[in-house]
């Protein structure tokens, strides 16, 4: 309930029991239903915005990029294949942004790798201060792999096809940055 | 480990979730695909027709004006969206004055915000080494960094203001409907006119030459420091005009109230009004600084619709004004009611950003 009004929407009516897939959810947001596009926002928004948060570490290009890809899936929703699904698409467009954002960043050494912008003091908790503080001393191609992996449920072989990059690779870099996090956290 | 690595990332703290998640569903909401497959609704395409016949019969064929009518006329294809970059960056080159309740500040291209203190509006100097700010009947004029040069105290409560391209001369618009005029080194403040409410505008390319809207709902167009009346073209401005705005080569001159636009030929005489749709109104309208494109925002049945050349934007918030990039690529837009900005990509790959703000003052090198 709390999601809906914090939206300002009117809740999903009751008779749709059956949730229904982004397809038809795609459709319906052609024709101008605003629910449709509510509930896809819903549904998609979440895991986008985090798993930006979680490469860039920077909390308003985390928001833009995850914004953006939204708009970017809006705008191009005549060219997308109805038979996939749209968390890909998504996730391939925000992986992709925000690993360049931390490249470009660090190119343009506007905050070293030691002062990456910080959560709020007030809402951290020790394990979770260390997740981060240990995340963001991976690289940002390890960074993303391992949100992919383990935050989204990808499996390496569509790892590898939502970044370009070998399967090989993907299991190499994976197994790297799990060995820095395990030394990190003490596991 | 990776069960609980998902636990942990899962877990991990979001700064400012619930507000980012908010922001983002106003944007995207805005710019979800209409109902009438991306067609213009035929109110618009008449209004746009309309506002075409307006610069068809102010200007003769290949004129600068030609652009404007066959951009609307003949509107290109958007190309495809290429790879956008991060917004936390201005999406344009220069430097964007903005203002909320907390005050106004300078938001660099790389983002980085500079506060220049709690006013009620500001604009910038001709190349961006000043900022005039005014807060109840004090004019300043501050450093980027937010230092104040000068400060004078006006007579009545200041409204708007406005550099002059030159640098050397500042009008300012008060609370009573007087305008005046100062130096750029905030010497020499005197009367100049006493006018409607409408903010008045600099001529581009020329030095010291000021349109305003008169007490008699006639456009004046007066060199400041002589006094001498230039133009008063015959038609009236539209009822409650709000806002003047300048071709870029000082030739056309918009007047814009909500139930119509009116464009002066200041050079050659002659003006044409071009009246909104029925029951829409227009909220704002802003010559591009680089081509007589002109941005006209209208609100229709709680929509608001952007035009530059071409519809470029609707969204369900009220937009409140229109400010050109300074490469005239970008409008963007002040959304009040989502306390947020809205940067518009009118030419090329169609793109929408935000960024915190509630008002754009200017855009500056």
């Amino acid at each position: 309930m709390r999601d809906a009004e914090s939206l300002a929407l009117p809740m999903p009516r009751q008779r749709h029991v059956r949730r229904r897939g982004d397809a038809a959810l795609l459709r319906a947001v052609e024709r101008g239903d605003e629910g449709a596009l509510a509930e896809l926002f819903q549904r998609h928004w979440p895991a986008i915005h985090r798993a930006a948060w979680l490469v860039t570490h920077d909390a308003q290009a985390a928001e833009d990029i995850a914004q953006e890809a939204f708009l970017a899936a809006l705008g191009r929703l005549e060219g997308f294949d109805r038979r996939r699904s749209l968390a890909p698409w998504l996730h391939r467009i925000v992986f992709n942004r925000a690993i360049d954002y931390v490249r470009a960043r660090a190119a343009r050494r506007e905050v070293s790798a030691e002062a990456l912008p910080e959560p709020a003091a007030e809402v951290r908790r020790a394990l979770d201060e260390e997740t981060l503080a240990a995340l963001a001393r991976l690289g940002p191609d390890q960074r993303a792999v391992v949100v992919l992996r383990h935050l989204l449920g990808y499996t390496p072989g569509e790892i590898a096809a939502l970044l370009d990059m070998p399967c090989g690779t993907v299991n190499s870099r994976l197994r790297r940055a799990l060995d820095e996090l395990a030394g990190e956290l003490g596991e | 480990m990776t069960d609980e690595l998902r636990d942990r990332l899962e877990r991990a703290p979001l700064p400012g979730a619930e507000d980012a998640r908010r922001r983002a569903w106003t944007v995207v909401r805005g710019a979800a695909p209409a109902p009438t497959a991306r067609t213009r609704s035929p109110r618009i395409v008449a209004a746009l027709v309309a506002a075409a016949a307006v610069a068809l019969a102010l200007t003769p064929p290949g004129a600068a004006v030609g652009d404007w009518v066959r951009e609307r006329v003949d509107p290109p294809e958007p190309p495809p969206e290429t790879q956008a970059k991060p917004a936390t960056r201005l999406p344009a080159p220069g430097r964007l004055l903005v203002g909320d309740a907390r005050g106004i500040a300078i938001v660099a291209q790389e983002g980085r915000r500079t506060a220049l203190g709690r006013y009620d509006g500001a604009t910038w100097s001709p190349h961006g080494l000043f900022v005039g700010a005014w807060r109840g009947s004090r004019l300043s004029a501050l450093s980027p960094d937010g230092g104040v040069r000068w400060r004078i105290a006006a007579p009545e409560r200041v409204r708007a203001a406005r550099w002059s391209p030159d640098g050397y001369r500042i009008a300012y618009l008060t609370a009573a409907g007087h305008i005046r005029v100062v130096a750029g080194d905030g010497t020499g403040d005197r009367p100049l006119a006493a006018v409607r409410g409408a903010v008045p505008a600099w001529r581009p390319g020329s030095l010291h030459v000021l349109a305003y809207v008169s007490r008699s709902g006639r456009i004046e167009i007066r060199d400041v420091d002589t006094g001498a009346l230039i133009a008063r073209p015959h038609r009236a401005v539209p009822a409650r005009t709000r806002s003047l705005s300048w071709s870029p080569g000082g030739r056309l001159l918009a007047a814009s109230g909500p139930h119509a636009i009116r464009v002066y030929d200041v050079r050659r005489g002659g003006s044409e009004r071009t009246a909104p749709p029925p029951g829409s109104r227009f909220t704002a309208a802003a010559f591009a600084p680089d081509r007589a494109t002109l941005a006209v925002v209208a609100r229709e049945r709680g929509r608001s619709t952007v035009s530059a050349g071409r519809e470029v934007f609707a969204t369900r918030g009220r937009i409140a004004g229109a400010t050109w990039s300074l490469d005239g690529r970008w409008l963007m837009l002040d959304v009040p009611s989502a306390r947020q900005l809205i940067a518009v990509h009118v030419s090329g790959a169609p793109r929408v950003l935000s960024l915190p703000g509630v008002r754009v003052h200017g855009w500056s090198r």
